[in-house]
């Protein structure tokens, strides 16, 4: 039954992943012939790019949601003896594989940029990188399964929050979306000042995963001046499995509040 | 004694400022065909709309089977939209996998044996079908599956009078109306009036009449069209 919901929405968002992933294809090779002449240009696209990533299952999910109620579909689509939790996580399910898909994508394309940038020649500027980002490089390689894991980490948040701001417009109208925009962002401050407490922290402090002093060690010594690298502070956090189980455990919490809401709550 | 499948007990909906339905009570308890029958805006869709659990009334409580109704209640309801609300980027056959696949209660062969008896060609996309035929295919779906109460808004809506006397007919044909309870909404009553069992007249709103047409027929000698005449004039 769920394989079923999962294929239909595959089916209805194929085009619009694709267009996203030649969007994307075109950046890159944008990025990649224009880095050693346009770096400001570049910079900037590369941060759009990332913004992208974290921002593309909350689109994709508002776009599928939208769609179904645009197009009349909902009428079947909330019609269908289907549990909510089995229609709306197929549509997570399927938006989170497309940003996999483009986040391994983006991870890969990054690492040829950086291969390119040790072999661009620096000339003139007085000073030979090529040890430094040979290193980054090997950071970057290292850290890619952190990296990921975050950026996954804030795509589920926001997906949530799209779920969450639609499934609320249909529950209160006509002003449900904006109100639910404000929940979320009382909740997002709410938790991060939870998560900021002693208590949060001593229950979820346990298994570290990720050295953040280590890390943070490796990137000073090696890609910072020695002065920089006394006054930075440890940017780079201690990740342990306590906090990732307690992320997944709210996202279940929420995600069932909101499949609640749209089972017993919404409308067409 | 048989409890009421569906109940309504003083339903109210408002939008806003505007109000679609006041004080609606009726029970339907025995099978067959229940015709809503009104002008457009009387508040049949969203009468059809609350009782499929896909709106709440803003006051009032509807049952189907002692339970309050939710968009849960699906299992027990299906409900045909006026609007294509079909997957057109779905073949006909795409269409039919997945309300099998879904609805544990989807008759597979019944609704392939209808579509053959249509001639409607089943590698199309539904986007591809002309509209006489995405609406047999929407009723085809919503008529295969084997389900206490079936809902159409509509069901004959902007169609041609050929295709909607064949729509007619099909519905008739595959309506199983010893055990089932069909309710279709209509502002022609004309066509669909010998196949009604029971009639709702609606206006402005609110339940006019809510009969057998065997006790119309009896008790003042009315057809449902002259009942109709009186009742909403």
């Amino acid at each position: 039954m769920w394989l079923a919901l999962v294929k239909k929405e595959w089916q209805e968002s194929t085009f619009r992943f694709l267009v996203c992933l030649a969007l994307l294809t075109i950046v890159y090779v944008f990025i990649y012939t224009m880095m050693a002449t346009a770096t400001p240009l570049v910079v900037f696209i590369g941060v759009v790019v990332v913004l992208l990533h974290v921002f593309y299952l909350f689109l994709t999910l508002l776009a599928s949601l939208i769609k179904e109620w645009k197009e009349h579909t909902s009428h079947l689509w909330m019609n269908l003896p289907v549990p909510g939790w089995k229609l709306l996580s197929a549509k997570v399910a399927i938006g989170f594989s497309q940003f996999m898909i483009l986040i391994i994508y983006g991870m890969v394309a990054v690492d040829i940029m950086l291969q390119k940038l040790i072999n661009l020649s620096f000339a003139g500027s007085g000073i030979d990188y090529t040890e430094s980002l040979n290193i980054g490089l090997n950071l970057y390689r290292e850290l890619s399964p952190w990296i990921v894991l975050m950026i996954s980490q804030g795509a589920l948040q926001l997906g949530l929050a799209a779920l969450f701001i639609f499934v609320f417009s249909k529950v209160i109208r006509p002003f449900g979306w904006l109100i639910a925009i404000i929940i979320t962002f009382a909740a997002n401050h709410l938790l991060s000042a939870v998560k900021n407490t002693e208590g949060y922290q001593t229950i979820t402090q346990w298994v570290p995963l990720l050295d953040g002093q280590q890390v943070h060690e490796k990137v000073a010594i090696h890609l910072l001046q020695p002065v920089e690298a006394e006054l930075n502070e440890q940017i780079i956090q201690t990740i342990y499995l306590g906090q990732v189980v307690a992320e997944v455990l709210f996202i279940l919490v929420v995600f069932w509040m909101i499949t609640w809401l749209f089972d017993q709550k919404a409308e067409l | 004694m048989t409890p009421p499948l569906i109940k309504l007990n003083q339903v109210s909906k408002k939008y806003l400022n505007q109000t679609a339905l006041t004080n609606i009570t009726f029970q339907l308890t025995k099978s067959g065909i229940y015709g809503v029958i009104g002008p457009n805006g009387s508040g049949k869709t969203t009468l059809l709309k609350i009782m499929a659990g896909l709106l709440r009334s803003s006051k009032g409580t509807v049952e189907i089977m002692e339970k309050p109704v939710t968009r849960l209640s699906s299992q027990h309801i299906a409900f045909l939209s006026e609007a294509d609300s079909l997957y057109s980027f779905q073949t006909v056959n795409q269409m039919v996998d997945f309300c099998h696949n879904v609805m544990p209660d989807f008759s597979k062969d019944k609704a392939l044996n209808m579509i053959q008896s249509l001639n409607i060609e089943k590698d199309k996309k539904i986007k591809h079908l002309s509209k006489g035929n995405r609406a047999r295919v929407k009723i085809v779906l919503t008529l295969s599956r084997q389900v206490p109460v079936l809902l159409m808004d509509e069901p004959l809506s902007g169609l041609d009078p050929l295709v909607r006397e064949d729509i007619l007919r099909m519905i008739v044909m595959n309506v199983d109306v010893e055990e089932q309870i069909l309710v279709l909404s209509t502002h022609e009553v004309s066509e669909v009036e010998p196949f009604l069992d029971h009639v709702i007249f609606m206006k402005n709103g609110t339940c006019l009449l809510e009969k057998s047409v065997e006790q119309l027929r009896e008790e003042k000698g009315q057809s449902v069209v002259e009942a109709m005449r009186e009742v909403l004039s």
